[in-house]
């Protein structure tokens, strides 16, 4: 536990030391879309009522959640192949998930506060939504089953360059195609399909439905949950196997 | 304290530790020496289970590095090659995430940093960040940083490199008073003074093969503790000489000037291998002098 909280206490220095750079990246992306999208299809209806700014909320919120946990794999990647702190880290007497699950609440830390800008971000522009602790549950859960893949994908990746290739083939197409944008009612019902099998899929119908007092779709929840489990097994495998 | 069994690493084609074998005593400084590329590194991280074995095996403290690498990272300290620190972390800091990942309680983690920052001589820079050190701060501080869970053994892989005389002195210092305080060091470097001055025993590294093996003094008397520098028809050669009567009868003979001088450990690395440990301090140098070399060998056997 103590390590655990070492892996998490090195972390959260950093997050601490450079606050002001990640609040800024926080904001700026979905502002942006705040901006661009929202503001643009305002007092327009998706669906059953709801206004497009209502719609797109909880939205921005599941993928800055997912966005910036995800980041933890840059983290770690300038820290392996950059700084070297990786092999610090191997030397000492902790065990592989203990590192792992470590980076995968340093990740979650940064996936829960970015969404928390969206949610004030969602305050300002006074946008109708509810804030419970649902919400907080699909935000919570959101951004630990993206930073545990962050952390597979940063030990696979070889080069700080490789990090970033992985990123634009996995976190940028969910992040426009799920459900964050626009519902999926446009899509032919093969594509639907796939892409709510994508992660970020449930994760933004369990934002959605807590921002818009609906009940949690709990089914969604649990897949959730294991695609996360399968991220974690996976994070371990490629921790162990990551030595020369 | 560390037995090495035949032990083999490979990266593809080339192979850095070829069937190597050791045993490393406690309480004594291991000077590993060795010119680019010999495979130090290479040990060093099998040592610290940083790197796998292809073949053979690793002891450490009585844990095999493999089998049981938990118990190899309880007994270890190690000085990277590469330093490497957190560039938003101060020096106080690191050391503290250093303790909490090694399980220190935290009473005597705080007592340690302080006497480590002591040790290290960066108690004044505490609070500064690491960035902000120069090469020689940051190589102190990782020193104080492998000795802060207080391990039985410290691996150390050019804990001097790229410092100044007086950084490098300091260095030493620490290096030393590690061994006063019982502690077990395997140190590389392809710096001779270091290897002499510092080590018990030197065991001399070239293409993942020991091909020496001994004290400094030791092996240096076996190569002939008096070297004769002088100008050969395309640079400089070197010839050994039990005494230095021996060596005044060799000047006598010569026509040219020459330079008699103490042999150190690299001429007997230049014996063995007919080559310098740092070829490009010593450019020109090293292909002349080789064939020199290894005819004084013979004439020494016979
Ligand atoms: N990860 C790796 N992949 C491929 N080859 C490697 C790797 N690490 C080391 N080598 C090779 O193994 C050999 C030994 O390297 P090593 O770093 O152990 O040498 P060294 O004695 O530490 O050298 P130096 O004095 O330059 O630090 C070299 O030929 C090197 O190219
Ligand atoms: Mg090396």
């Amino acid at each position: 536990m103590q390590a655990v909280m070492a892996i998490l206490l090195r972390e959260n220095i950093i997050l601490k030391r450079k606050f002001w750079k990640y609040l800024a990246s926080w904001v700026v992306s979905p502002l942006l879309y705040f901006v661009a999208f929202g503001w643009a299809g305002r007092g327009r209806m998706v669906g059953a009522g709801v206004d497009y700014a209502a719609f797109l909320l909880p939205g921005l919120v599941a993928m800055s959640a997912m966005t910036h946990s995800f980041g933890i794999s840059t983290e770690i990647n300038i820290s392996r192949f950059y700084w070297k702190t990786f092999d610090e880290i191997r030397t000492a007497p902790i065990s592989d998930w203990v590192y792992v699950v470590g980076e995968t609440m340093s990740g979650a830390v940064r996936g829960i506060l970015a969404a928390c800008v969206v949610v004030l971000l969602g305050l300002i522009f006074r946008v109708d939504f509810a804030l419970n602790p649902g919400l907080f549950f699909a935000v919570v859960l959101t951004s630990l089953v993206f930073s545990a893949l962050a952390i597979s994908t940063a030990m696979l990746a070889k080069t700080h360059a490789d990090q970033g290739l992985i990123s634009s083939f996995i976190i940028t197409p969910m992040a426009f195609l799920c459900g964050t944008f626009f519902p999926l009612g446009a899509y032919p019902g093969w594509l639907r399909s796939i892409i709510q099998c994508l992660p970020l899929s449930p994760a933004a119908n369990l934002v959605r439905a807590a921002a818009h007092h609906q009940s949690l779709p709990w089914l969604q929840a649990l897949y959730l949950a294991a695609v996360g489990g399968v991220f974690l097994v996976a994070a371990m495998v490629v921790v162990k196997r990551a030595k020369d | 304290m560390i037995i090495l069994e035949d032990l083999v690493k490979r990266f593809g084609e080339i192979t850095a530790v070829d069937h190597l074998s050791l045993h490393l005593e406690k309480g004594k400084i291991h000077g590993l020496l060795g010119p680019n590329g010999a495979g130090k590194t290479t040990l060093v991280r099998m040592m610290s289970t940083l790197t796998r074995p292809t073949a053979g095996k690793a002891f450490v403290a009585g844990c095999n590095v493999e089998r049981d690498p938990m118990g190899v990272k309880r007994s270890i300290g190690v000085v990277h090659q590469t330093l490497n620190f957190d560039p938003e972390l101060t020096a106080r800091e690191a050391l503290v995430v250093h303790g909490h990942l090694h399980g220190m309680p935290k009473a005597r983690m705080e007592k340690r940093v302080q006497e480590m920052l002591a040790f290290a001589g960066l108690e004044k820079e505490a609070n500064r960040m690491v960035p902000t050190f120069s090469g020689g701060m940051k190589r102190r501080l990782s020193i104080a940083r492998a000795m802060l869970h207080d391990p039985e053994v410290i691996l150390m892989d050019e804990p001097s490199v790229g410092l100044d005389a007086h950084a490098r002195r300091k260095v030493w210092d620490l290096v030393r008073k590690l061994r006063e305080a019982g502690r077990t060091l395997i140190l590389t470097t392809h710096y001779m003074e270091e290897a002499q001055a510092l080590s018990d025993r030197v065991i001399i590294v070239d293409h993942g093969k020991v091909i020496a093996d001994g004290n400094p003094e030791g092996l240096i008397s076996e190569a002939g503790r008096v070297a004769v520098d002088h100008p050969g028809h395309a640079g400089t050669l070197t010839k050994f000489f039990e005494n230095r009567e021996e060596a005044a009868q060799f000047l006598a003979s010569l026509d040219e000037p020459a330079t008699v001088r103490a042999a150190n450990l690299e001429d007997v690395f230049l014996k063995l291998t007919g080559r310098h440990v740092n070829p490009k301090e010593q450019e020109g140098v090293a292909a002349n002098a080789s064939r020199h070399g290894h005819s004084a060998a013979r004439k020494h056997h016979s």
